[in-house]
């Protein structure tokens, strides 16, 4: 037998710790001693013990069987690589909670985003009855048994010796891609912390470059591709099918279409808006500011300017008297625009929202770059008896659940200016209005996947906004109908893209729009984006 | 389950005294004693106050619901195999049940009758590595003549017993000590685990062996510093070393009309 045998103390010290000290037991306590033990012992050592000790989690086919997969033959060391929204947070919680009622897990550290600290473990608790504190000002890495907590305050004197003093049955790193690169402090710490079994969460399709995959892998499983050189050296020679190879060893990565999940039907809505003609003229002027003299502004302030009067003259009213205060417009250029403003009765784009509104029995969330936007549309529904909600992502997290929830209970609106980062789920409502449109499509999909997600029941109406002769309408016609990136099955676009090609996509807009000097340019430069997008989707999501 | 569970907990509080106010086939509401109230509610500052101030002590109701109460307004516990307070439960019983003397009592064709000595031990093996599983049996030592028997609680389930003997019956004297039964047990409990097949262990180490020697490889084509090799080694067999434990769940002497089973 290749196993350590340990007998308990029990055995030496019967007449002692047994026979003295204790109590004689009834025959009835007898008997429950050891149905208590019954109930609680492991009967094999494979398949899923903890689905019996959660309930209430509707679990998916694709979850439990990475769930499986990752204690039965990746030993609880594993990348957890699902496409956004299928729930890698639910894995770790079930590989997490079956590692625990198996009696291997005691003490684990999950290290998440600091906005995510409360949010994880008020998951961990509420869905897997797993008791998790958070480490804010109070120490809790030694009480505790699971600590939630931010990388980068563990990684801070005085935690950090702490830290590494533990010994972690289970460590969870979220956002794990951001351990990419071995030089940074966070990788060395994730190095150093002790741990037994070790999950890594993370969205980014590192799949399809292997190399990135290297340092991450190295944390999990040191030496399996070998040194630097060496993996360099069988990547060259072997290529990237043999890396992958030995990269599905270690990482599970669910994709949507191969789960078994009927998701909902998006249907998009191009919705275009005409301008008034008081409207068009203070486009119009804004617009002809670039080009005429006595300015002293930048070339990007003059397309803000003109995405915000797409918006609401609120909204380019901030910017322009900004722009005055600093003295990058002359005082007469100014009055002139204000006047504009003044005379501008009407918002026609908000007009056109409320009536989509109006034509739905559905909640509706509204996305707006703009707060001055946001302010004025609550108040704008308001005059017609719509009651709405704010959310922007700067709100604490308490406060956020606040606004979901009178959102759910009582207000008709959302109105929202970012996606509002993870965690928050809005699948109870159906209709997208998106007012402006961000020009970085990974933000785009991420306002729809708060919407579009696992418990979506309905099909996802999304409306896209745009105000025909403007910058707007070259965006929307140009770019967005044509790659109908959102028509797809939920987020068929992080396939495509990763987080850092949807900046330099939006990048590429705003100088594409600054720089151009005639429509005929601006459309021949997003024809060569267009192009450059279908290429990378081919390579990489093919 | 949650049934058993249910049962399980009513015999649970009632044989430790606590008074059942209530119990249908999906709740079951409990009036704590103070023993109770104090091992298992965790406020010892309440104790403290009402001693101190010589108020009337006032142990906790526990309410427990067998379905997840989708009526908010139920007050009470979700009764469920992974909740925190079955598990406390779970360990309190564990610790009222260690030890135990018992008698049977029954029917005796002739008196006085005799009652032959039996040592009980409940054995929990836990075969752990990386995975893990675990394996009850339950001994019993006839300590006179040295027959050794298993699933012994099985046998126990249908008789009385008693802590006082009865009247009618008396009770044989050992001839092996309870220390040289346990060894016996022991023995017995030795040869269960080398007869266990281990392919489970030997998978374990064939696993541990291929990690280290990448690590190893590694650390050696990189020149790692000595105490990197070393807290990685530290964590790969922390994962994967074999082990198996053999822990006493609990055990006692007990009287019985059988003197061979």
């Amino acid at each position: 037998m290749t196993a350590e045998l340990n007998y308990h103390p029990d055995w030496e010290l019967f007449d002692q710790t047994i026979r003295q000290k204790e109590q004689l037991s009834s025959w009835e306590q007898f008997q429950l001693a050891y149905e208590a033990e019954q109930w609680r012992a492991v009967p094999d050592f494979e398949g899923l013990l903890c689905l019996r000790h959660i309930t209430g989690v509707d679990l998916y086919p694709h979850q439990e069987q990475t769930a499986k997969r990752v204690l039965e033959e990746m030993d609880g060391r594993a990348i957890l690589a699902d496409e956004v929204g299928l729930g890698k947070t639910i894995e770790a919680g079930l590989i997490l909670k079956e590692y625990m009622v198996r009696g291997l897990v005691q003490k684990a550290l999950i290290l998440v985003p600091a906005s995510l600290t409360g949010q994880w473990a008020q998951e961990m608790q509420s869905k897997f009855l797993i008791p998790a504190a958070v480490q804010r000002k109070h120490y809790v890495w030694e009480e505790a048994d699971v600590v939630v907590a931010s990388i980068d305050t563990a990684k801070q004197p005085p935690h950090r010796d702490i830290v590494l003093n533990q010994d972690y049955d289970m460590v969870i790193f979220d956002e794990a891609h951001k351990l990419k690169n071995p030089k940074t402090k966070n990788y060395e710490f994730a190095r150093l912390v002790k741990k037994t079994f070790c999950l890594m969460l993370t969205a980014t399709p590192v799949q399809n470059n292997p190399a990135e995959l290297y340092h991450l892998i190295h944390l999990l499983k040191p030496g399996l591709l070998g040194s630097q050189k060496e993996f360099k050296k069988l990547f060259k020679e072997k290529g990237e099918q043999e890396i992958k190879h030995i990269v599905q060893q270690v990482m599970v990565r669910n994709r949507r279409d191969e789960t078994e999940i009927s998701w909902t039907k998006r249907n998009v809505h191009s919705v275009y808006i005409s301008f008034t003609p008081q409207e068009q003229h203070f486009y119009d002027s804004l617009n002809n500011l670039s080009s005429s003299n006595g300015h002293r502004f930048h070339g990007f302030t003059s397309v803000t300017l003109l995405r915000e009067a797409c918006s609401s003259k609120e909204a380019a009213y901030g910017t322009l008297r900004n722009m005055y205060e600093k003295k990058e417009l002359p005082e007469e250029t100014f009055i002139s625009l204000l006047e504009r403003i003044q005379n501008m009765e009407i918002n026609s784009k908000a007009q056109k929202a409320l009536e989509i509104i109006q034509n739905t029995d559905d909640k509706v969330v509204l996305f707006t770059e703009y707060r001055s936007t946001q302010l004025y549309l609550q108040w704008y529904f308001k005059q017609f008896g719509i009651l709405s909600v704010p959310f922007r992502g700067g709100f604490r997290h308490s406060k956020k659940e606040w606004m979901q929830m009178i959102f759910r209970d009582r207000a008709k609106v959302m109105i929202a200016t970012e996606a509002g980062g993870e965690g928050i789920n809005l699948q109870f409502s159906s209709t997208i209005i998106n007012y402006d449109l961000p020009w970085n499509p990974m933000r785009l999909e991420q306002r729809i996947g708060r919407l579009h997600r696992l418990g979506q029941e309905k099909d996802v109406e999304i409306y896209n906004m745009a105000v025909r002769r403007t910058i707007e309408e070259h965006v929307l016609r140009l770019l967005y109908e044509k790659i109908q990136l959102f028509e797809h099955v939920i987020g068929t676009l992080d396939t495509i893209l990763d987080s850092r090609f949807g900046r330099e996509m939006e990048q590429y807009i705003t100088e594409t729009m600054q720089d151009s000097e005639s429509e005929r340019e601006i459309e021949v430069k997003l024809n060569h984006l267009y192009a450059l997008m279908e290429t990378e989707s081919g390579q990489k999501g093919g | 389950m949650a049934d058993e569970l249910l049962q399980y907990i009513h015999r649970y509080f009632e044989t430790n005294g606590a008074l059942i106010q209530h119990c249908s086939n999906n709740s079951i509401q409990i009036k704590l004693t103070e023993a109770l109230d104090r091992e298992l509610m965790n406020r010892p500052f309440y104790w403290h106050y009402v001693k101190k101030t010589g108020g009337t002590p006032e142990p906790m109701t526990l309410t427990f619901f067998t379905e997840q109460a989708e009526d908010q307004a139920k007050k009470g516990e979700w009764l469920h195999v992974g909740t925190p307070r079955l598990h406390q439960i779970f360990e309190s019983a564990r610790n009222k049940g260690i030890w135990s003397l018992l008698y049977e009592h029954h029917e005796p064709k002739q008196t006085p009758a005799p009652l032959y000595p039996w040592l009980v031990v409940n054995v929990k093996y836990s075969f752990v590595s990386h995975q893990r599983k675990d394996k009850i049996l339950s001994y019993g030592l006839q300590l006179i003549h040295g027959q050794l028997v298993h699933h012994m609680m099985d046998h126990l389930r249908p008789l009385q017993l008693e802590p006082i003997i009865a009247d009618h019956s008396f009770p044989m004297a050992s001839l092996i000590q309870v220390e040289s039964g346990l060894l016996r047990i022991k023995n017995e409990a030795q040869r269960f685990v080398d007869d266990h097949p281990d392919d489970w262990a030997e998978k374990a180490e064939k696993k541990m062996l291929q990690e280290l020697a990448l690590l190893h490889t590694y650390s050696q084509a990189v020149s790692a510093p000595t105490e990197d090799y070393e807290k990685e080694k530290n964590d790969i067999q922390n994962r994967y070393q074999p082990s198996v434990h053999v822990d006493i769940i609990n055990s006692g002497l007990f009287y019985l009309s059988h003197s061979s089973l």
